[in-house]
């Protein structure tokens, strides 16, 4: 089920009324039976997938927890780890791993008859994955207890707000607030709403109305000019935030709503200053869940300037594939790993700070250029295509393909109210000092009215659905 | 006041429950009051493809329609038929369009008057089965209609169970149209002649070797095709289907066409004239704008065809009544 699909609007509603009508003791079984329904709407068969992962992870956690001795401890997390990515491997980079290899042995003249697996990618299968498997890791270094209530633990990993997207919750954060009683509240009511509003309108405004241009030039990128495809590729960084964003306000509103918090997961990204601190602004429970359970455990900072150098690569690298089964994908995560260790090797943060009297804006566009360039790699179809989009680029300028006129000027129009929202909300800059109820609603009621007026209602997938 | 149920346990004069009662208030109000003004803008001022799709649906009162999508919409050039058949003519074609939204049109159409010819131009997504944007979702096109035209809210519910709901909203059947309403109300504007929209440019690429794939036949779209028709046949409206020409040589076997066009031909008993792959047409590219579409050049090459093709039909008729 999308957040942006009619059936959500009906579905959702129903949810917090019952959630708040019934006992507390049964709501995290509602709470389970709604999830799963809420993704069983996409492919009731990929059920088994997340309950597969759900007992494996529940089970060797319990096992961890019990286990004497460091060895056994490890045994089972290691099972653990092999079931849930072994799973992960198979459905989403299976095929891509046997062209690599069916590709590399061709060079040598070396047959390799493995068919590619005819399936489907499960929607959401990293996000919940990736927390599942953050919990068992946490379990085993002894910073959370094995969670002995099963039905709770299922609904950790498949809670229907951050299930398909995240954000990649910690057990820490999310798994004792099911115990939690939550009575309903209008300032919870209020602010998950405006919250879910805004993750609306940076969803089907923004991001959808972006998306009918940059597909339409990202996917016949021979036929347009490199003036057309820069316009498409700065549309595209505003078009994977706001999806992105936008997904996550709508989830974290809507947990909000039901009484629970889950985590931050973007603090307005574009107005960093360096790669380091893109990534302590960009899905935040992705960052810091590739920190905890990667960089960290390699060494991280701790460590020689050459491996910690390695460290990061190494962490770049792997969330680069985490995003998909593309080489893209790849160079698009190698390349913010470099710029990184270049940023670190400069000691450009310091420099920053030495400089940051002189022009705060600069280096933000600075850095808003390397980003927007670097997500070349992620939106184009295939790297022939990335490169092809660059070399127009510096070479071949032109006229802007317009296409529809409505869709820049909508798309624009969403794009300057992104900016002007996040200044002020980065600037902590205020119109006025109380915030009257009625001004607030009217507000509110206006944003619902444009999402209403130009919003793309074509019910389109969320970008990260597919990672 | 203090609300104490079992669950509901808040202060009724809390500034939060004042937004959410306001915020209510104010979203039906600026609906109303939006939604409103949107249908006044919309139907205000005729230009441009509005216009051309307020005449389709409320107001067309010519002898000859023009059925089809965008290759109907550049392909017949109206004033040909009228000269050469004397009689008025209107094209209804709209770009993107199917069998679907032709059948809307005729029967908003015949909710007014009987036109006394048909012609439908029909192209492969009119059989086809295709993705969901280029099925009945296509019928969005007649949201702004539903308050005015009973065949259009009921095209319109076709898009998806839940549009009954979705139309509760005034603002919502005119989703992403306030760009072409506000730019029609400053700077109207026409390029079209009586619906028909001349293409300029010329398509200087080598001829298209296109292969037909057997596509799946979609049996609710067929099923539409042959309701046309026989409404077409009930209402005692001249019907001629064409299929318009395309820069393209088709180098096997077009089965799913055939199949198509035989079956109308064998039911019905009438002509399917069939100019894809007309001589005259794949020989020169200096007709076609691009490989589906012809230039002005092209269309009027062709309307004076089609023109000559129905005459002489309308002569045989003629002279066996004599």
């Amino acid at each position: 089920m999308l957040f942006n699909s009619f059936i959500f609007l009906i579905f959702f509603p129903l949810v917090v009324l019952f959630y708040f009508l019934i006992p507390h003791k049964v709501r995290w079984f509602f709470l389970l039976i709604a999830s799963y329904y809420f993704y069983m709407n996409w492919k009731p068969a990929y059920a088994v997938l997340i309950l597969t992962s759900t007992i494996i992870t529940w089970l060797c956690s319990i096992l961890v927890a019990r286990a004497m001795n460091k060895n056994k401890k490890k045994i089972y997390l290691t099972i653990s780890l092999i079931i849930n990515f072994g799973i992960l491997i198979i459905f989403k980079y299976f095929n891509f791993i046997n062209i690599t290899i069916f590709n590399v042995l061709d060079n040598f003249k070396i047959r390799w008859n493995i068919d590619n697996l005819d399936v489907l990618l499960p929607v959401g299968i990293s996000f919940y994955t990736f927390q599942a498997v953050g919990y068992t890791i946490d379990v085993y270094r002894g910073d959370l207890k094995a969670e002995k209530h099963f039905g709770i633990y299922a609904l950790f990993v498949s809670f229907f707000p951050q299930l398909v997207a995240g954000p990649i919750e910690r057990a820490k954060n999310l798994l004792q607030q099911f115990y939690q009683k939550h009575d309903f509240s209008v300032e919870r009511l209020e602010n998950g709403l405006k919250q879910m509003i805004w993750g609306y309108f940076m969803k089907v405004v923004v991001a959808d109305r972006l998306a009918l241009f940059v597909n339409a030039v990202y996917n016949n990128v021979e036929a347009h000019n490199g003036t057309t495809l820069l316009v498409a590729t700065i549309f595209f960084s505003f078009q994977i935030y706001c999806d992105f964003a936008g997904y996550s306000n709508i989830a974290i509103g809507a947990a909000r709503i039901m009484g629970f918090d889950l985590m931050t997961n973007f603090k307005r990204p574009y107005f960093s200053m360096s790669i380091s601190e893109f990534w302590h602004r960009w899905h935040i429970s992705l960052s810091t869940w590739f920190r905890d359970y990667l960089y960290i455990p390699l060494g991280g900072n701790k460590v020689s300037k050459l491996r910690n150098y390695f460290n990061l690569m190494i962490t770049f690298i792997i969330s680069g594939i985490w995003h998909g089964a593309n080489w893209t994908f790849v160079i698009w995560g190698t390349s913010h790993g470099i710029l990184n260790a270049i940023q670190k090797v400069l000691s450009y943060d310091k420099f920053i700070k030495k400089y940051i009297g002189i022009s705060k804006i600069l280096f933000i566009i600075i850095n808003l250029l390397f980003v927007n360039f670097i997500w070349i790699f992620f939106r184009a179809n295939t790297v022939s295509d990335a490169f092809l989009i660059i070399n127009k680029i510096f070479t071949n300028l032109g006229t802007l393909y317009i296409g529809e006129a409505r869709t820049y000027v909508y798309g624009i129009f969403g794009i300057t109210m992104i900016i002007f929202k996040e200044f002020y909300e980065e600037y902590q800059i205020k119109f006025s000092k109380t915030n009257s109820p009625i001004v607030e609603s009217f507000k509110y009621a206006l944003l619902v009215i444009v999402i209403l007026s130009i919003g793309v209602f074509d019910g389109s997938q969320f970008i990260y659905f597919q990672f | 006041m203090v609300v104490n149920l079992y669950i509901f346990n808040f202060d009724m004069k809390t500034n939060e429950l004042r937004f959410i009662f306001f915020f209510l208030c104010f979203i039906i109000g600026l609906d109303i009051i939006i939604g409103n003004l949107f249908d006044n803008l919309y139907f205000s001022k005729k230009s441009s493809n509005n216009d051309r799709l307020i005449h389709s649906v409320l107001l067309s009162d010519e002898d000859i329609l023009i059925f089809g999508s965008s290759r109907a919409q550049h392909h017949y050039q109206p004033q040909i038929f009228t000269d050469s058949l004397k009689m008025s003519c209107y094209n209804v074609g709209n770009g993107g369009q199917n069998i679907y939204y032709h059948a809307a049109i005729l029967e908003a159409t015949l909710e007014r008057y009987t036109p006394k010819v048909a012609i439908l131009d029909l192209m492969h997504i009119d059989f086809e089965q295709t993705p969901p944007q280029w099925d009945t979702e296509k019928l969005g096109v007649l949201l702004p209609f539903v308050n005015k035209s009973k065949v259009a809210y009921r095209a319109v519910l076709r898009r998806s169970k839940n549009e009954k709901i979705k139309l509760i909203s005034n603002i919502y059947p005119f989703n992403s149209l306030i760009y072409n309403i506000l730019r029609n109300n400053i700077k109207p504007f026409n390029k079209h002649f009586n619906g028909f929209i001349p293409l300029s440019g010329i398509w200087n690429e080598p001829l298209d070797k296109a292969k037909t794939t057997n596509a799946t036949v979609d049996e609710k779209k067929i099923k539409a095709i042959y309701d046309f028709i026989s409404l077409c046949k009930i209402k005692n409206i001249e019907i001629y289907i064409f299929v318009s020409p395309e820069y393209k040589h088709y180098t096997d076997e077009i089965k799913t066409w055939q199949e198509v066009i035989d079956e109308i031909q064998n039911k019905f008993n009438i002509p399917v004239f069939d100019y894809r792959s007309d001589k005259i047409f794949i020989e020169n590219n200096e007709y076609f704008k691009d490989p589906m579409h012809l230039n002005a050049k092209g269309a009027k090459l062709y309307s004076e065809k089609v023109a000559s093709k129905i005459m002489s039909i309308q002569n045989q008729k003629k002279h066996k009544e004599m």
